[in-house]
Parts: structure tokens; sequence; C-alpha cells
């Protein structure tokens, strides 16, 4: 899967799993700006997990990161596996 | 055997008690570095319940186990287990006191502790024994005033916990009928025992040598981590009960969660599949009440008409140790007070 495709699929999910308002979500925005905090982005990395198949520590996604920068660090991690 | 000889635990009394004393998010704003957004955002609480000067929790105990054993119709049983992670002395247990107090001197009485699983750890303990032939009646209380062991500057638990008890009269059944609770699912986790913590006061810290650090004798928490146990334990130990159980899912009408956080209850709902609606609800009023969260939950929402008589009801927590534990029942006709 390239990284194209994680990120649309990242950004599906963001809309789908927790309710981010589908005309915000882009590759270039931040979790900070589409309002998720330290929760939200646990439950990312639990969703990330079984979506994608890989390990993401509960302190990997940050808030300052972007929705593409999220989906680098999965396309790296199954790159790794 | 034949299978309709099986005994089964039956559920027929329930009976909650809270301290008076009221505690908002303004309350603990005007205290602390925070606000009542912040806290109901992060956890969904408004409110929460704390003891005054001089209660303990033996005191919640026997006002909630009072009120079971009334909704029972008797107030005979052949065994008190009281669930709580702080009894009113490190030795000897609360329950024997509770049972005391309750005119109940000479019945069986323990205390167990599985933290925020207590409650459902209790309620198998009892189930075995109903099961065995070795109780007719049991009383199950989950009693904790966790706010004794919260740091007074940690805005975070002190925003989280709160004091209460809840108790529950079982009684032996059979497992068609109304009220008898269904399979168990209970499970534990010791490494990861450093996530929810009070490190001094037990006999590692006695024993070490060391001098006390005062800082050791509060609850610390590891907030992410437990987030993400919580979510995942409970919805993992929810799907076994089912399995065993031999209902789905979509089978389920009410599912009660231990509440800790409405936030993590939330996670829970989208991990299963399951609309938020059928998950019942009360950490907005009393916040994480520890063992004392399962019946008191279960009471609000049967009291709010939130559960009926005819429900599927699945009961799972998770807590400290870690520890985990599930149950299913269909909702019996109770006397609710």
């Amino acid at each position: 899967m390239g990284a194209g495709v994680t990120v649309d699929r990242l950004a599906e999910l963001l809309v789908s799993h927790f309710g981010a308002p589908a005309d915000r979500v882009a590759g270039g925005v931040t979790f900070e700006e589409l309002e998720f905090d330290s929760l939200a982005l646990v439950e990312l990395a639990m969703v990330a997990q079984k979506e994608f198949g890989v390990e993401v520590d509960e302190q990997e996604f940050t808030p300052e990161q972007s929705v593409a920068g999220a989906a680098r660090l999965i396309d790296s991690r199954r790159a790794a596996s | 055997m034949a299978g309709h000889h099986r005994r089964a635990a039956v559920l027929c009394g329930i009976g909650t008690w809270l301290p008076p004393r009221v505690v908002t998010n303004a309350d603990l704003a005007r205290q602390l570095d925070t606000s009542d957004e912040w806290i109901r955002t992060r956890t969904g609480i408004r409110e929460r319940r704390v003891i005054d000067r001089g209660m303990s929790t033996s005191v919640l105990a026997v006002e909630a186990g009072a009120r079971a054993l009334k909704s029972s119709g008797s107030s005979e049983v052949d065994l008190v287990v009281v669930a709580t992670t702080t009894p009113d002395h490190p030795c000897p247990s609360t329950a024997p006191e509770v049972a005391h107090r309750l005119g109940l001197t000479g019945v069986a009485a323990f205390d167990l502790n599985a933290v925020c699983a207590g409650f459902v750890y209790a309620l198998a303990t009892a189930a075995g024994h109903i099961a065995a032939g070795s109780a007719e009646r049991v009383l199950v209380i989950g009693a904790d005033t966790f706010t004794t062991v919260l740091n007074p500057l940690d805005r975070t638990t002190l925003a989280i916990f709160g004091d209460g008890a809840g108790a529950v009269v079982l009684r032996a059944g059979t497992p068609d009928e109304p009220g008898a609770l269904g399979p168990f699912d209970l499970g534990a986790d010791g490494s990861n025992a450093d996530l929810l913590i009070v490190p001094a006061g037990g006999s590692e810290q006695r024993g070490s040598g060391e001098p006390l650090d005062p800082a050791d004798v509060h609850f610390r928490m590891d907030g992410q981590p437990v987030f993400r146990n919580a979510v995942t334990r409970m919805s993992e130990s929810a799907v076994k009960v089912l399995d065993r159980a031999g209902w789905r899912v979509e089978d389920v009408d009410r599912f009660a969660c231990h509440q800790a956080n409405a936030r993590i209850i939330s996670a829970v709902a989208r991990d299963l599949a399951v609309p938020q609606e059928r998950f019942v609800l009360n950490v907005d009023r009393v916040g994480n009440t520890v063992a004392a969260s399962i019946p008191l939950v279960l009471a609000d929402a049967a009291a709010a008409g939130d559960i009926e008589p005819g429900h599927r009801v699945l009961v799972t927590s998770f807590g400290a140790g870690l520890g985990w534990g599930s149950t299913v029942l269909t909702w019996p006709e109770l006397d609710l007070g």
C-alpha cells in the first residue's frame, strides 16, 4: 500500500471512527487542528494497529503531527515488519 | 449430573449509598489549575461525592448493604464479600465489621481486592460459593473511599475519582431464570502493575528499610497506556463472555462498563461497533468509584428505567492490577427502594 493509499484510508477513519469533520481532514492538517487530545491520539494508535496491522506506541502520534505524517509513520512500520 | 440441576447465582436485591458531599468541577477549579471544560471533555465527569471527616469505607458499605438486603426482601445471608481497595484498616479486613453492623455477626465475611474489577471478581467468587453449595444467599458489596489515597495536588486523579458504595444480594437459583449470572470472564496482567499504583503502605515499602517518600503514599497513574489497556481489555473480555454465553453482541440491550471515564466507554462502544446509547452511564455524577462503580451504574440505570426487566445486560470492568472481568445476565424484577 503506497503512502497515498494510507493517508486516504487514515483520513476516512478520522471521519468515520472519530467524527472529524470531513471538509477539514486533509494530509497537511495536524491532529491539534482537528482537536484531537491525548486520549484521542491513544485511540488512534489502537485503531491504526487494528486497521493497518502495525504496532504504534500510544505516545507516537502527537498533536503537532499532520495526518500525512501519521500515514508516513504507519507506512514505515509496515515496511519494517 | 443433569443440566437442570445446576445451581446459579441469581440477583435478587440491589442497593447503593453515596456520601452527601458533592464536589463539582468548579469546586476543583477553585483549588487547582484546571477547569470544568477541561475535566468534562477529558473525562465526561461533572461532579463526584467525597466523604466527610469521620467517614470510612465501612460506613458506605453498611449503608449500601442494608439497602440491598431490604431490596432482596430478607436480611439473612450466609456470606458477606466486600470488594474494596480502601479498607478501613490494613488489618483486619472490613467485611467482618460491616457484617456485624448489619446484624450478621457470625456470618462468613471477607474482603476482596481487585481494585476497579473488584465487584465483578466478587460476583464471580460469590457465584462460585453458591454453585459449590457453600452458600445459599450472599451479600456482595463494592465500596471505596478512593479519595483518601489521592494526592491533594494532582488535578488529574482528583477530577476522576469519587467515593461510594453499591451492593447486591445473590441467591441460589437456576441458570434459566431472570437475574441468573451468566458465565464469567476474568483476567489479570501483573506486568503492568505500575500503571496504576499506590507505591507505599504495603509490605514492599515497609520491608524495604528505606525511609518513606511521602509522595509514595498517593495513587498515581499513567493515563495513556491505562486508556489503551482499559479499552482493549474490556472489549476483548466482553467478546469472550458473549462467546461463552452464546450471545451475539447485537443481542445485548445494555452494556454496563466500569465508569472510569466517559471517553473510555465511548471507545469501547466504537471498538465493539455498538451504538453509544446501549452503554449506561453515570460517571458524570459520581466519577470513578472503583469497586462501587458497577452496582452504582446498574442501580442508577434501573431506577431511571434505562435498564428494564428482561433486558440482556453485559457487565465489564477493568482496573489496576491490571485486572478485568465480565459477566452477563437478564435483568430481573427488583425492588429498587
